[in-house]
């Protein structure tokens, strides 16, 4: 057997925190050929980062690796010091970071920055290095590579900066090239196309490729192999469809059965949060570090710990008892869940809800004439990609930003814009759960006390009543009684945004809307706080509006929902409607770009040409039409397409009818 | 509604009871780390030497500081008077430790007064940003664009010479800046999401101001307040040098400076020794702010 392009041996890596060594790493081995595509998942904190900072030797001043070797074609890079390690940087190992944006030097320009690699370590002259990032760029399937030459960071685009950085990390031909999450900051489009880059670069690259995710999905389909981390171990390895088509690791299987698929409603799947937390670096699991959240573990698992077992062909597994993971117990009942019940009487009604940012010089209309309904007890997904004006419609409807214009009814009532005309009666109804888990609570406050405040205000409960209230809610997002004294910092994300859920809850709203609630949490928690949603709506009767740049999460949870594409609404309808098409070639596009976990082959993907138009000179005529693959000709640069009837509320705006985008989208 | 069938009777999940808390080493106080901050400790150890003279300089001083001795003025520093006499004969060492009463009492009190204005200002420009804020910052602006020594001079000039009046003078004088750390730490903060939350609660402003940011911008108020003092003590010294502030006999150094400064030629420990005394205090002051910043940096 030849060598293979990367080799880690028993890797054991430690930080230093507060004074005391906690190990990141332990005794981490894998093998990746060259030519080979090698994925690594977990949640955050299981490593995964480590073992890359580990491989280019960039660790952390409080970082150390204590054990191990890692060899790129034989030599150790653990031996590796000073000039030597630079140039080894450079020329033969490679990496791509999760925010291109922070990559680049956003003072330099972009043919300069590129060129750098090519003088320094080949000692080529400015022109020539110029020349040579040129042609790089024209490898990335950069258009215009000269003018792009001429750019600064600020002047491209998301996915362009990121090409420019996968341009630069093939500068040297990189026998080990590292892809940190290169996807995970952008965009459900501009993702698929930076994806089917790197697929095509493949053929080019003879190195071996380290991509590292949290979206199995996105592994599922770039890499040959993967490898599942958990606690600063590999716990699962083996051909990428093998591990997650069949996996032989609890926790692989309480990922994938915590994650929603895209076809899945919460009608029909109940998704299976992994219970419990990873231990944090430093804790010392006796046994394996996976018994106290495995379903399988037993006396054996709590005292010894697992080797690699085979588990197949080319796979291994570290559960001694991988044969039982196929049939490993259920948590709850996969039982069907009954719709809520919901009625078609509205709940809220926007019409031409309108808002513009006035900056100098130019204006920016950000909601351009948005008008929808919410129905009592339904839940209203809206999606989009980010500068879609999601969050200001979401912010406006909830009285924070004032818009231009539009009419606002709620509960039957005309309700004026800004949140201080509302009174507290509407402010009580409607309330919302924010992204950030980091900072939707009050740092200086517990949670007791931010519920409290909740409670007071809007029940006006104070003392005895006051308490048992907010134990109440505790009870219902399923805090414990102990969590109510601690503030932010000591609560986990998932934690936290049970937290921000009771404060939204205490005044027993009837709409909550949720912005992105999950997204920043990991694959498990999000499993959690989504049962938590559909569990509180079917006991509260609450209406959602839920936004989110995930597929799977809103087909998941909304009954209905409305896409979003620069400002304005382009389709609105059934959930089940929108996903079984017709769809607006839009849609079509953002569901044909999500990387899935489905194995069985689909549709050819779509991919759009070109970057978002900016908000402020928005296309003529259909907005789309600039990026659309199924555009008609001139009337979508020049007419504004209409509200076509696709049957039963399905609305999509577009010159295309719906009978025709059907034809069209089933062949 | 309430009544589904599966609501209710869903087995209770457990995954909250396992969901450990965060990872942070937040059980470790920033008291027992600012403990271990060499800089702070030696800028700490430093000030409370001072405030120890200041407060108890009647118990250890060696003399009267203002007992006049007719029959050895300006004697170098012996045995006897560890750093000599002034011009009355008096003891420099009793006078330095005394020196430092009226010093700790001005500065602190000036600071803690530019502090609450400072903070009042900054989180009134920060919250409403806009025309409040432009006005509000434009007119703090105008403050500070003296040198801080012209408006003093003159204020005090015209409304006599007194510990008061130096106190605050240097309390409006210092709160432009304290307004502006303070505008800034809440601009950032009011963007945060559990402002908003405290919106959509319907919360009056003054309550979010105060209750909701305030505890959230301490810690930049807090080491501006310790930056401040330094620079309270240097202001107040140099007022009391240019003989605007406190009167003599005073032994307050600033003054004494001024007044020994005559004699510098023939017995210059009675000027040096009040100066060295401020430098050693303000070094000291900055020391433990600068440790205050780093700890409550982490």
């Amino acid at each position: 057997m030849t060598t293979p392009a990367l080799e880690v041996e028993r890797l054991t890596v430690s930080y230093r925190r507060s004074g005391e060594w906690a190990c990141a790493l332990s005794a981490v081995s894998l093998a990746i050929a060259a030519g080979e595509a090698y994925g690594l998942v977990g949640e955050s904190g299981c490593g995964k980062t480590t073992l890359a900072l580990s491989l280019m030797r960039y660790l952390p001043p409080n970082g150390r690796i204590d054990a191990g070797a890692i060899r790129v074609d034989g030599h150790d890079l653990t031996r590796v010091h000073g000039r030597e390690l630079q140039r080894w940087r450079g020329s033969r190992l490679a990496m791509v970071y999760q925010d291109p944006a922070s990559a680049l030097n956003p003072a330099l320009r972009i043919g300069d920055q590129i060129a750098e690699g090519y003088r320094f370590h080949h000692r080529m002259t400015r022109r020539d290095a110029l020349r040579r990032a040129a042609e790089a760029l024209a490898r990335v399937r950069m258009p215009d590579p000269d003018a792009m030459l001429r750019r600064y960071p600020y002047q491209l685009s998301g996915g362009q900066q990121q090409r420019v950085v996968i341009a630069m990390s093939l500068a040297g031909n990189p026998r080990l090239l590292i892809l940190d999450e290169p996807t995970t900051g952008l965009d459900v489009t501009i993702e698929a196309e930076v994806l089917e880059l790197i697929a095509a670069l493949r053929e080019e690259i003879d190195g071996a490729i380290l991509l590292i995710s949290h979206n199995l999905g996105l592994v599922a389909r770039m890499c040959d192999r993967i490898g599942v981390m958990y606690a600063g171990r590999v716990v699962e390895e083996g051909p990428a469809g093998k591990v997650l088509g069949a996996p032989r690791h609890p926790y692989t299987m309480g990922l994938l059965r915590s994650l929603p698929g895209l076809r899945s409603t919460k009608q029909r799947q109940i998704l299976e949060p992994i219970p419990g937390a990873l231990p944090f670096p430093g804790d010392r699991v006796s046994g394996c570090a996976f018994h106290p959240r495995c379903a399988l573990a037993r006396d054996w698992c709590r005292m010894n710990a697992p080797d690699a077992y085979a588990a197949g062909l080319d796979r291994w597994s570290r559960c001694r008892f991988w044969e039982e993971v196929p049939d490993m117990p259920r948590r709850a009942p996969a039982a069907p869940r009954l719709s809520a019940s919901q009625s078609r009487e509205p709940l809220l009604s926007v019409t031409g809800l309108r808002k513009t940012y006035r900056g100098r010089g130019q204006h920016t209309v950000a909601v351009h004439d948005v008008s929808l309904e919410v129905m009592r007890g339904e839940t209203f997904g809206l999606v989009g990609e980010s500068g879609s004006g999601k969050t200001t419609l979401a912010r406006c409807l909830v009285g924070l930003t004032e818009p231009d214009g539009g009419q606002l009814l709620f509960a039957g009532k005309n309700v004026p814009w800004p949140g201080r005309n509302r009174g507290r009666a509407i402010l009580q109804k409607m309330q919302m759960v924010f992204q950030n888990p980091d900072t939707t609570l009050n740092p200086s406050w517990t949670v007791r006390s931010i519920l409290g405040r909740a409670v007071r205000v809007f029940l006006g409960l104070s003392g005895g009543a006051q308490r048992r209230r907010v134990t109440e809610l505790a009870n219902r997002v399923r805090l414990e009684p102990r969590h109510l004294d601690l503030r932010a910092v000591q609560l986990s994300g998932g934690l936290r945004q049970r937290a921000a859920i009771a404060r939204a809850l205490a005044g027993n709203p009837v709409l909550a809307v949720c912005d992105e609630p999950v997204s920043a949490l990991d694959v498990s928690v999000q499993a959690a706080i989504l049962g938590l949603l559909v569990d509180l709506q079917a006991t509260d009767a609450v209406s959602f509006i839920l936004i989110s740049h995930d597929l799977a999460v809103v087909h998941y949870l909304a009954d209905r929902i409305g896409v979003m594409y620069l400002a304005q609404l382009v389709e609105i309808g059934d959930t089940e409607a929108v996903f079984s098409g017709p769809q607006h070639p839009y849609t079509e596009a953002l569901l044909s770009a999500i990387p899935t976990l489905d194995l069985e082959p689909r549709a050819p993907h779509i991919r759009l040409a070109g970057d978002i138009p900016s908000l402020a000179q928005p296309p003529s005529g259909c907005r789309f039409h600039t990026r659309c693959p199924r555009k008609l000709g001139e009337i979508c640069e020049q007419q504004k397409p209409p509200w076509q009837n696709a049957g039963r509320g399905h609305l999509i705006r577009c010159h295309i009818p719906p009978e025709e985008l059907r034809t069209l989208q089933h062949t | 509604m309430a009544s589904g069938p599966w609501g209710p009777t869903l087995p209770k999940l457990q995954d909250a009871a396992v969901e450990v808390t965060a990872p942070r080493s937040v059980g470790r106080p920033a008291i027992g780390r600012l403990a271990r901050d060499p800089a702070f400790l030696v800028g700490a150890a430093i000030v409370l030497f001072w405030v120890f003279a200041a407060a108890e300089w009647r118990l250890v001083s060696p003399y009267d500081p203002f007992a006049v001795s007719a029959s050895q003025p300006l004697t170098s520093p012996s045995r006897t008077h560890w750093l000599g006499t002034d011009d009355l004969g008096r003891d420099v060492f009793s006078r330095v430790l005394a020196g430092a009463a009226p010093v700790l009492a001005v500065a602190p009190t000036a600071t803690a007064l530019s502090l609450v204005g400072g903070t009042t200002m900054g989180l009134v420009a920060g919250f409403y940003r806009g025309l409040v804020d432009d006005v509000l910052m434009r007119l703090l602006d105008a403050v500070m664009s003296l040198p801080v020594i012209i408006p003093a001079t003159l204020v005090l000039s015209l409304t006599g010479r007194s510990s008061i009046n130096v106190i605050l003078v240097v309390a409006v004088l210092f709160s432009p800046l304290v307004a502006r750390t303070v505008r800034s730490a809440v601009l950032a903060e009011r963007e945060r999401e559990y402002v908003d939350a405290a919106r959509m609660r319907g919360d009056r402003d003054l309550f979010i101001m105060f209750f909701e940011i305030l505890p959230n911008v301490a810690s930049p108020i807090l080491v501006e307040g310790t930056v401040r003092v330094g620079y309270a003590v240097f202001t107040a010294g140099t007022l009391s040098f240019l003989q605007l502030g406190i009167q003599p006999p005073s032994p307050d150094w600033g003054l004494t400076v001024a007044v020994e400064r005559a004699f510098v030629q023939i017995a210059p420990w009675a000027a040096l020794a009040p100066a060295v005394a401020l430098a050693t205090l303000v070094i000291g002051l900055n020391l433990a702010a600068e440790g205050l910043r780093r700890t409550l940096a982490e």
